[in-house]
């Protein structure tokens, strides 16, 4: 262990000058000096703070102790830190692989940050996890008992046990839901609890979230990340696992839910608010881990008190949702009217014990801080039973008496909002008592916590940081509580900065100790029986479908523009090679592309009159960037809606793909810098475009061949071939309406459009005759892209499309499909027949004796009649299996 | 303010009806188009004609015991008619009125307060901020004037009537259903949705309770005289003045600030709530529908015997 010794101590304690205040001892000298305590350069904690890492003699914990002596053996001639270090870095970069990231708002508006995990796990022994689980699983069981008293008789209220105005003005105080059983008897199926540990060691409730707690996700991932950088200490240091929580949650809604659906296996799904929302990549991430179908409240419906998923095959009942969409937003008829992410008549269905709910409507009047005051008298009255686990001290200042008692000592406590909506938590109490006397109820005060300080590895060194826990208590299948064994573990950055994720903070894995021994569970046990098996199909909502369809399509659009821009900078550059008809018809592709600016107000004259004005504004084009991205359909407009397009397909998409989708408009942006006056210089622009087109061509390597074939494969690959068609044809109808088909550099551009060169010339050998390239741009079925080609695969993947065959409206799923499907949209043809039945609806035989005048007029009809039925087959898609017609759904009010 | 002792019986009808730009594929309403009953006043029958006919059509209870009708709708439909035709019997709720024996309203106020332990009065939850009356504090500034210290509560609440209904303008149309109290109070003008927002929102920052009525109002009063508010559904406001004599013992004293006038055997209540947003009309969510345009219609009258 010398050789961990000489490298670890940190140069000096580092400076931290919001902290230096607070930490009057400075650096803690090595207290014994010994080899082997990889910790001894860390700075004490300030005064009066419990200190995670070492005892009051200075000699390490047991847990961090064992930890210490079970970090890896070094490689020669490595030192510890470095070795730190290169971990720290692998756990950011896969962070940034699988694009884990937290949504983050500000007063600049949405920002995707990142997650931030920490190299260094949250460590709570054995006997500490004893009190914490003892104290929360009982606090578990009185808020069940509370929600079931103030939806039932209310005794709390009749006996003065509980404010009223803590019930009836919170918004999460369900009113509809009053007298409401809930499916499976239960309110609560999993609660989150953030605890931390006070200067004397006792462990202190903070808060609870009792509606929708957040973090699941991130837990596994996080225990997934810290466990791989110290697998001996994992092992040896006995971690509890917790993939049997999650199991637990699973079954606790599957029981109930199953009753609903008839005993067979239920179909669950997890309500989200969208992509927009704070943590989308953990809801994605932990719908994916427990093979929930990922839905939002647009996705669902309810019709006869039952709730429904709208899928591509029509509708499909849901029986239990883990929502994670606040309470008042759930439904627009009967809670907050102006929610559009909830489902109208949610309530209904609630109400009539159709749809378990984890956790139940209502739930949120409990994570009122001001809550916490009372709970230690409702214990004693509901349960028969001090409360085991403290919290903080908490004063409701709508109780006059609590008010009077606290409001001349406000110095050393913060003022907390009573109500989600009321004024936000003032940071820190610099508390203005006459403010919380106007409206005394909104305000709760509450002790301030000087947090335990846990250890960081922070680059140079180890540094200490104030830690806040939050664990998750998860109910059984026997009406009582159990915890997860883990959680997650919030630390400040900065000293006395508040433990918030949203302002910067970072997380831990949190390692539960064990003595006993380890649950081996994962999540997958056992044999699954054959509806297990077909369960975990999951059904695909329209909006996925439609989602999938549209990357198919951006993705085609974008290679082709991306050909396109290729091709027509070549050309511009290239001075004495360019006909006039060839430019021509480059500039009208690239003008009904977007990929230019021309036309009203900006007035680009054509390539062949001003070719550098010309390339500048196909530069401009490419370079575009913030608000000029919604201005034309060009590059970065493709690129941003694949961004957009695959976000929400997190849970659908292999990382790598989907990480590449994510990625690919900054790389093509970065890559154009640096740029002179605005514009990005040409020798950036064609390896950057030779970029993109690789990255599009693994992306599109993904999706054929790592993809499963299912319907929402299928519906990507209809996207990609729809778009094709579209694109194809109107490459081809241009170049003929111009004549650039004529010259050789124009047969060149064509065949580059349609990626047939090399066929070509290894065909027909030195020949450029118009017959030539309709055999092979049209006709030849086994080119993929000739029209023929891309028509054979339509109709394959049409013909296996459910009820696609058959008559539009009422196929598959008889009555519910038609219902759906809206009304005799699309008239009575079945998608295929809106295709040539076979071919492109000619022969080569059909073009003897044609001559080229005669050909190339024949070939531009059939390019245009191609183009319509493309488009207007896209769009009876879309009616058919998205139902896009519709739109949001509105309230209204007479 | 005199009331007409005589008891009457009233016919209502009621016609909503939505006309949509385009189909709506799917639609839940939640309609409270159902006078209540209780001593005063006894619902004799009473018709919901829903058109197109709904999938399915529930009635409900809420939680402050009013009727409300659960429509959904699952087939397209560019119109929407909801007509409900009631007959009921009214009789005067307060009779012997002595506003000035209520009590101080600061005895009200004080009484419920929170105190650990102490007896639970259901009517605080209508001291309570809600969502169509956050708590604004000029509404507060607004009521004071009043409520001077130690006023009988029936006498105060009557005075800060009279005092909206003077300072305020009726003008039909000139808010949205969803306006905020805030934008009727600085306009000073609105229909009988503001006013009674205003009031109740005003009473409820005294830490008085007041409740939202919606309800019917006679075109013509049995006193002769025109009434503002009866075209379309009315609304008013209730004042809780426990121990004022002619009060019934629920202890709710209705207050209409539109008229300025106590509500006699002219109004018929049909819910009672929070505010609008308890007790709507007629509310829903639909898929589709585009722009759409609204029609309502009421006509009260006495009923022909």
């Amino acid at each position: 262990m010398d050789r961990h010794q000489s490298n670890l101590v940190p140069p000096g304690p580092l400076s931290d000058p919001e902290g230096s205040a607070s930490s009057p001892q400075g650096a803690a000298p090595d207290p014994e000096g010994r080899a082997g305590n990889p910790f001894s350069g860390i700075s004490a904690p300030p005064l009066a703070v419990w200190d995670e890492l070492r005892a009051a003699d200075g000699s390490l914990r047991p847990a961090w102790a064992r930890f210490a002596e079970l970090l890896p053996p070094l490689p020669p001639g490595h030192d510890l830190a470095a070795e730190l270090e290169r971990r720290r870095r692998q756990v950011e970069e896969r962070i940034l692989r699988d694009g884990v990231t937290h949504n983050v708002f500000g007063p600049e508006g949405a920002a995707t940050r990142p997650w931030s995990v920490e190299l260094l796990p949250f460590l709570i022994a054995p006997e500490d996890w004893a009190r914490i689980e003892a104290g929360l699983t009982q606090r578990a069981s009185l808020l069940q008992a509370i929600l079931a008293d103030l939806y039932g008789p209310r005794r709390l209220l009749a006996e003065g046990l509980l404010p009223p105005a803590l019930v009836f003005r919170h918004p999460g105080y369900a009113r509809p839901l009053h007298g409401v059983q809930p499916a499976g008897g239960r309110h609560l199926l999993i609660i989150a609890f953030d605890i931390a540990r006070g200067p004397e060691g006792g462990w202190w409730l903070v808060a609870q979230r009792t509606q929708a707690p957040s973090g699941l996700g991130y837990v596994l991932h996080n225990r997934l990340l810290v466990m791989g950088q110290f697998p001996e200490a994992f092992r040896e240091l006995r971690v509890q696992h917790i993939a049997s929580s999650y199991r637990r949650l699973l079954d606790a809604m599957e029981g109930p839910a199953r009753e609903l659906a008839g005993g067979q296996p239920p179909r669950l799904a997890l309500l989200t608010a969208g992509p927009y929302g704070e943590t989308w990549y953990e809801q994605a991430y932990l719908a994916r881990y427990l093979g929930l179908t990922l839905v939002e409240g647009g996705d669902l419906q309810v019709r006869d008190d039952r709730l429904w998923l709208k899928t591509v095959e029509g509708l499909e009942p849901v029986h239990g949702l883990l929502r994670r969409v606040d309470d008042d937003w759930c439904d627009p008829l009967e809670l907050r009217p102006d929610s559009a992410l909830g489902v109208p008549g949610l309530v209904q269905a609630f109400r009539a014990g159709q749809v378990v709910m984890a956790n139940a409507l209502g739930s949120a009047v409990l994570e009122s801080p001001a809550i916490l005051g009372f709970l230690p008298a409702i214990a004693r009255r509901l349960l028969d039973q001090e409360l085991l686990l403290p919290a903080l001290p908490t004063w409701w200042c709508g109780e006059p008496a609590a008010w009077a008692a606290v409001k001349d000592q406000l110095d050393d406590k913060r003022a907390r909002g009573t109500f989600p909506q009321g004024e936000r938590t003032s940071p820190l109490l610099a508390m203005d008592a006459a403010r919380i006397a106007v409206d005394p109820d909104a305000w709760t005060i509450q002790s301030r916590l000087r947090l335990s300080h846990t250890p960081l590895w922070e680059g140079r060194g180890f540094r200490l940081r104030p830690a806040l826990v939050r664990v998750y208590a998860i109910a059984d299948g026997q009406g009582g509580w159990q915890l997860l064994p883990g959680g997650m573990t919030r630390v400040a950055r900065r000293e006395e900065a508040s433990v918030s994720l949203q302002r910067g903070g970072t997380s831990l894995d949190t390692w539960v100790l064990t003595e006993g021994p380890v649950d081996p569970f994962s999540l997958l046990p056992g044999k699954l029986s054959v509806d297990e098996v077909r369960q975990r199909r999951r059904p695909l909502s329209s909006r996925t479908g439609e989602n999938l369809f549209w990357l198919g399509r951006y993705t085609e659009r974008t290679e082709q523009q991306v050909r396109l821009a290729r091709a027509t900078l070549l050309l511009i550059a290239d001075d004495g090679a360019a006909s006039g008809p060839l430019l021509e018809a480059l500039s009208t592709l690239g003008a009904r592309a977007g990929l230019v600016r021309v036309g009203v107000g900006v007035g680009v004259p054509g390539p062949g009159i001003a070719p550098r004005d010309y390339e500048r504004a196909l530069l401009r084009g490419l370079a575009a960037s913030g608000a000029e991205v919604g201005l034309i359909p060009g590059i970065p407009f493709n690129l941003q809606a694949l961004e957009r397009v695959s976000m929400a397909l997190r849970d659908r998409l292999s990382t790598e793909h989907w990480s590449l989708m994510q990625r690919m408009r900054v790389i093509f942006s970065r890559s154009l810098m640096p740029a002179e006056e605005g514009l990005p210089v040409m020798a950036k622009v064609l390896p950057a475009l030779d970029r993109l087109a690789v990255q599009l061509a693994a992306a599109t390597g993904a999706q054929s061949d790592r993809m499963t074939r299912d319907l929402g494969w299928r519906l990507l690959i209809l996207g990609r071939l729809l778009e094709r068609l579209v694109g194809l044809t109107q490459s081809l109808e241009v170049f003929l309406a111009a004549g650039a088909q004529a010259s050789t550099a124009g047969v060149s551009h064509l065949l580059e459009l349609f990626d047939s060169t090399i066929t070509f010339r290894a065909r027909y050998q030195g020949h450029e005759d118009l017959l030539a390239l309709a055999d092979l741009l049209v006709l030849d079925d086994t080119n993929p892209r000739a029209f023929a080609g891309v028509l054979r695969r339509l109709r394959t993947e049409l013909s296996k499309l459910p009820g696609a065959g058959g008559v539009t409206g009422s196929a598959a799923g008889g009555a519910t499909a038609n219902a759906i499907s809206g009304a005799g949209e699309g008239g009575a043809v079945s998608l295929v027949a809106r295709l040539p039945a076979a071919g492109v609806g000619i022969t080569l035989e059909d073009l003897r004796d044609v001559d080229d005048v005669a050909l190339a007029s024949f070939l531009g009809d059939l390019a245009r009649d191609l183009n319509q039925r493309a488009l207007s087959l896209a769009e009876a898609i879309g009616h058919r299996y998205f139902a896009l017609a519709d739109g949001p759904d509105q309230v209204q009010h007479a | 303010m005199s009331h007409p002792a005589n008891e009457v019986v009233l016919e209502i009808l009621h016609e909503t009806t939505y006309d949509y730009e385009l189909a709506v594929s799917l639609a839940h309403h939640l309609a409270y188009l159902q006078p209540l009953s209780d001593a005063h006043q006894r619902l004799l029958a009473h018709e919901l004609q829903v058109d197109p006919q709904p999938a399915r059509c529930r009635d409900g209870r809420d939680v402050f015991d009013n009727s409300c009708c659960y429509l959904t709708l699952l087939k397209p439909h560019r119109r929407l008619s909801v007509i409900a035709r009631s007959r009921v019997w009214v009789a005067p709720r307060f009779t012997g009125l002595e506003p000035e024996a209520s009590p101080p309203w600061e005895a009200v106020r004080d009484r419920l307060r929170y105190v650990a332990g102490a007896p639970f009065d259901p009517a605080v939850e209508f001291v309570q901020p809600s969502p169509y009356l956050p708590r604004w504090d000029d509404l507060g500034d607004y009521a004071a004037p009043s409520f001077p210290p130690g006023r009988s509560l029936a006498a105060g609440a009557i005075d800060l009537m009279q005092r909206i209904h003077g300072d305020f303008r009726y003008e039909a149309r000139s808010t949205e259903v969803d306006t905020p109290v805030a934008e009727a109070f600085a306009q000073r003008r609105g229909v009988c949705q503001d006013l009674a927002h205003v009031m109740a929102g005003a009473l409820r920052l005294l830490g008085l309770p007041a409740r939202y009525v919606s309800g019917y109002l006679r075109t013509r009063s049995a006193a002769g005289a025109e009434l503002v508010g009866a075209d379309a559904s009315h609304a008013w406001v209730q004042v809780y003045a426990p121990g004022t004599p002619g009060v019934p013992a629920d202890g709710w004293l209705d207050l209409d600030p539109t008229n300025d006038i106590i509500p006699g055997v002219d109004h018929v209540r049909i819910a009672i709530g929070r505010d609008y947003g308890d007790v709507a009309p007629l509310r829903g969510v639909i898929r589709g529908g585009g722009q759409h345009r609204l029609t309502v219609g009421v006509t009260t009258r006495l009923a022909e015997i």
